[in-house]
């Protein structure tokens, strides 16, 4: 009897570990991803890597200027997860992402796969960038490819022993990772969705500025949208910029695009912490665009406390 | 109109000069916001006339950078060990593991808001590049010593 129980319990240990197995399965690109990338035009490619923000964490901390464009990663991220160490992703081929394809590059950006087929953790935003178009992300990749190759060996990331087996990250996924538009109500206007294409996909605010489940180690908080709360890395809290009092409620689109581009709130405040690169990635955007974003901050709903 | 836009920036300059002033040596944490709040609204002054919204004053143009040059000449001193951990301010803990860079950035605050009143803009075109190098300023240090909570 005994022996039949130890057996029985066995199996199913056996099967729940096959089931865990074929549910984290990294994933490859999917027929529609795959179709939609096209041959890439560098040039377009830089506005969206303005967009993207790439140079905020894979260029040395706080650089200015053409230095942000010098992708050789190893900026520390201090999350209550542990430490993160951003990688290389400029175009050396030995130690950055100048051997990739673009399919291998679509996959990181899009699934969270690198090419040998791991998962990535999400503190890289695919969970933002797997709403990016795949002209965006073609044009992004032959730009990325015209940067300057930096030579620098990638870091491990310092994370307690359960956070290091990547495997586990298939399930976040599962339960987290979800392309389709998080504001569906916004309306048609052309304004707004492009707002709400920058902001939701290659502008990836929501990962700072709003709230995550699961005690802060899951996904974006969708019913608390850019509400705001504590720093996912670093000191003090990341605010609420969503319509409500304590949010932006009190800013004009016009104030807020202004400030996207200059730095300075309504009353001469001045941008200040991470978001002073961020800042100045949006300042290289179109006017247009920083309006657009603008409009989609004033559209969505407000968050209180 | 323009008499009393002026008349009102010039008070709002004294009294914000007057406030720091007299909260000097008081309460540190105080005495910094008063100072940042009297930098804002130079700013605000100085970028009102450059765009156009408010009518150039070359009077009100260096009283708003005589202002900012007089906080920036003291702001370091405002910050005692320990007054990083009151309630409500945003001073970084950064501030002391980096005194030196501090008051690096401190004196360069004081250093381009000299260089622009010894300019002394005469007009609103003018107020340009002294914007940008002055305004420079208040993002560069807020990027590094500022925490928000």
């Amino acid at each position: 009897m005994i022996r039949k129980l130890l057996a029985a319990a066995l199996l199913l240990g056996v099967a729940a570990l096959a089931i865990f197995w074929w549910l984290t399965i990294p994933a490859t690109l999917s027929e529609q991803q795959r179709a939609s990338l096209v041959e890439g035009d560098a040039a377009a490619g830089e506005a969206v890597f303005w967009a993207g923000g790439c140079g905020s964490c894979h260029a040395e901390k706080s650089a200015k200027g053409d230095a942000k464009k010098l992708l050789g990663g190893g900026h520390r991220l201090d999350t209550p997860a542990g430490v993160f160490v951003t990688p290389n992703i400029s175009p050396d081929p030995e130690t950055g992402i100048g051997s990739w394809s673009l399919e291998d590059f679509a996959n990181a950006m899009w699934n969270g796969v690198s090419p040998g087929g791991r998962h990535y953790y999400p503190s890289f935003p695919y969970a933002s960038y797997i709403r990016m178009t795949g002209e965006d992300l073609s044009n992004l990749f032959a730009y990325l490819k015209t940067l300057e190759p930096v030579s620098r060996a990638n870091e491990p990331h310092e994370l307690p022993l359960p956070l290091k087996l990547h495997r586990g990250i298939g399930l976040w996924k599962l339960a987290f990772l979800d392309g389709a538009p998080v504001m569906t109500d916004i309306g048609e206007e052309e304004t707004l969705l492009r707002g709400r294409y920058l902001v939701e996909g290659p502008g990836h605010c929501g990962e700072c500025h709003t709230p995550r489940t699961v005690f802060g180690f899951g996904g974006m908080d969708k019913s608390r949208w850019l509400g705001g709360g504590a720093a996912p890395e670093g000191d003090g809290k990341i605010p609420n910029i969503t319509p409500h009092e304590k949010g932006l409620g009190g800013w004009s689109a016009g104030e807020i695009a202004g400030y996207l581009e200059s730095g300075f709130t309504p009353e001469f405040d001045s941008v200040g912490g991470s978001m002073v690169s961020v800042q100045e990635n949006m300042a290289k955007l179109t006017k247009e665009d920083r309006a657009a974003i603008a409009a989609y901050l004033k559209a969505i709903p407000a968050v209180g406390d | 109109m323009k008499k009393l836009v002026i008349a009102s920036i010039l008070t709002a300059t004294l009294t914000a000069g007057a406030a720091l002033a007299a909260s000097h040596g008081a309460d540190p944490v105080a005495t910094r916001k008063n100072g940042m709040q009297g930098v804002g609204l130079a700013m605000g002054t100085l970028a009102g006339m450059a765009k156009g919204e408010v009518p150039f004053n070359d009077k009100s143009a260096l009283a708003a950078l005589k202002l900012m040059n007089y906080v920036a000449s003291t702001f370091d001193q405002h910050f005692p060990e320990g007054s990083d951990m009151a309630a409500n301010t945003t001073a970084s803990p950064k501030i002391w593991e980096d005194m030196d860079g501090f008051k690096a950035a401190v004196a360069k605050l004081q250093m381009d808001t000299a260089a622009a009143i010894e300019a002394a803009p005469a007009s609103a075109e003018a107020l340009g590049p002294i914007l940008g190098s002055v305004g420079g300023n208040c993002k560069s240090c807020h990027e590094a010593f500022r925490v928000k909570n």
